[in-house]
């Protein structure tokens, strides 16, 4: 739930980089971190397993500037991918005002996609959200493995299975290379305050 | 769901937290809401803490704990509390939306700190109540 | 055990198996469990004092209360105890009826004080002078949390105008001065007792200060109470006004 601090001039907003495991979440959020270094202030938060997958949450806190004289204030996080820590994804999206959907584009991953995508209306609707209503964009991830030649998804078929009826916005990414990872995030935060200030009217 | 809190709420909550809590020793205070966002606090100067991050930790940490509760057959768990050698940290729940924590040194026992949060957050729900969604 | 004719042993059946291996004679409940704590006149008083740490609630507090009366009893021929079980008393009372209104450090003192009773209980080897010398210090800490609570109470009544928040740092340097101010401008019945006896303390014998102390912790528990029903006289009043 966003915050708004009518004594601060200050709004706070809650976007969650959500997908299957090992999709791409967390190399989001430390690309955009090591890219935006000279504006965050605080390091980013990361709690993750020893083997690097996160287990809890990573957190980043990110001023985008001033909309319509209010200091806005994004608080970026990521859920663990991996089908077993369901229970934490579902508190981690507590709160949540806006969703970057991260699919992976493997072809092997294409059933994890969908799942995913299910597991997160069935969370969101544990908070009486609707998948249909909260901002979200989808961002189709590892784009750069296609050099490799690893066979990849195409976005007809990531579109058909992920976007049919949500019909969101949606970038052909890689979170390792940079590609598209700003765009994502920049669409993510319009949409939510777009959406923020509708409920405010 | 968005919630505003005007400049008179806020001061209310800020002489509280002061009254209550920060004149009792209590070296840092915060107050933030389930999903992590930071609505007050105070400090005493001294404390450099990373306020954002703890609230996102705090919020995470409260909310895994209470789904342990639910699974273990309680409804919530009435004491989250963290002993440290120097600095402790006490949670705890604010109507259903909010979270009060307070880190307090060894000047204080818990059983008192207890009394005093147990206090503030009454006259906290108070000025909450007006903000929150029926 | 006996050699039979045909070469056989005769292990004596009828003789009970523990007796051959000499464990016969021995009791269970001589065994020693290292792992049973020691149980001392204290050990009640001490678990309630933990659980206070952890949760102040009437229920508690009433418990501890109950139980330093039995020690009272338990310990009347040693004036030093019954000293030190005053002090808790009295501290456990007064955080009893304020709670959360509590000074903070009356905690603190009730903690400091347990742990000084007990070593003056437990340990072996301790004189008397080091008996009265630890009781003295407590006293002292008592009757720096009198003062504290005096200057509290003369603060609240004068109705000090509050700080806003930005300012908190600044204030939490000027109690202090505050503090001397109000000293000087108002006379609380503790401090004015205290003036009192300041004559005689320096040259009064251990005995006469233990009794002085007592006399001064009775005469606190009189004025908390008095203090008390003044406000439940009030309350009362101001509840009729509106009906």
């Amino acid at each position: 739930m966003a915050f708004v601090n009518l004594k601060k001039k200050e709004v706070q907003t809650k976007i969650v980089y959500y997908g299957p495991g090992r999709g791409g979440k967390t190399t989001n959020l430390e690309y955009i971190y090591n890219k935006f270094r000279s504006r965050i202030k605080t390091e980013m938060v990361t709690i993750k397993t020893h083997g690097d997958r996160t287990l809890f949450f990573d957190f980043l806190p990110f001023n985008v500037g001033k909309i319509r004289g209010y200091d806005v204030k994004i608080q970026l996080y990521t859920v663990p991918g991996q089908v077993k820590y369901d229970a934490t994804r579902r508190l981690v999206l507590r709160g949540v005002d806006g969703i970057v959907f991260v699919a992976d584009s493997m072809a092997v991953r294409r059933e994890k996609n969908i799942l995913s995508l299910r597991n997160l209306q069935k969370n969101l609707a544990t908070f009486r959200k609707s998948i249909f209503k909260i901002p979200i964009v989808l961002q189709y991830n590892k784009k750069d493995l296609a050099e490799q030649g690893i066979p990849l998804l195409s976005l007809e078929t990531l579109e058909k299975d992920l976007n049919s009826q949500l019909k969101a916005p949606s970038f052909e990414a890689s979170a390792l290379m940079g590609m598209n990872v700003v765009p994502t995030m920049k669409k993510v935060i319009s949409m939510t305050m777009a959406s923020l200030l509708m409920e405010l009217k | 769901m968005t919630y505003m809190l005007g400049q008179e709420q806020l001061d209310a909550i800020e002489q509280v937290l002061l009254e209550d809590l920060f004149d009792v020793g209590v070296n840092c205070i915060f107050l933030i809401d389930m999903a992590g966002n930071v609505i007050a606090n105070l400090d005493n100067g001294e404390i450099k803490h990373d306020i954002y991050s703890l609230a996102a930790l705090a919020a995470g940490n409260f909310a895994a704990v209470s789904t342990m509760a639910k699974i273990v057959g309680e409804d919530e768990f009435s004491l989250l509390f963290h002993k440290g050698e120097k600095e402790s940290i006490h949670f705890s729940k604010v109507l259903t939306d909010f979270l009060l924590i307070t880190i307090f040194g060894k000047g204080i026992s818990l059983g008192f700190l207890r009394l005093k949060v147990a206090e503030a957050t009454e006259k906290i729900k108070k000025i909450l109540e007006p903000s929150c969604a029926p | 055990m006996a050699l039979q004719k045909d070469g056989t042993v005769d292990f004596g059946v009828e003789a009970d198996p523990e007796d051959l291996f000499g464990h016969g004679n021995e009791s269970l409940d001589s065994v020693e469990d290292t792992g049973d704590p020691e149980v001392t006149p204290l050990t009640e008083l001490k678990s309630i004092v933990l659980s206070l740490d952890w949760e102040i609630t009437d229920e508690i507090i009433s418990r501890f209360v109950k139980e330093i009366d039995k020690l009272k009893d338990t310990y009347r021929d040693d004036e030093i105890l019954v000293s030190f079980l005053g002090l808790l008393d009295s501290v456990g009372k007064y955080i009893k009826t304020h709670k959360a209104k509590a000074h903070p450090n009356a905690s603190k003192l009730l903690n400091s004080a347990y742990m000084s009773l007990e070593k003056v209980i437990v340990s072996k080897d301790i004189t008397e002078s080091e008996r009265n010398r630890i009781l003295a210090s407590q006293l002292k800490s008592f009757k720096r949390l009198m003062e504290q609570i005096a200057l509290r109470k003369a603060a609240s009544d004068g109705k000090k105008g509050l700080k806003p928040p930005d300012q908190a740092r600044v204030a939490a340097q000027e109690p202090k001065e505050d503090q001397a101010i109000q000293q000087k401008e108002e006379r609380s019945p503790e401090e004015a007792k205290e003036r009192q006896l300041e004559p005689h303390e320096g040259r009064a014998s251990p005995d006469e200060s233990l009794r002085l102390a007592v006399d001064e912790l009775k005469q606190l528990i009189q004025e908390e109470f008095k203090a008390l029903r003044e406000e439940l006289r009030q309350l009362r009043e101001s509840k009729e006004r509106l009906t």
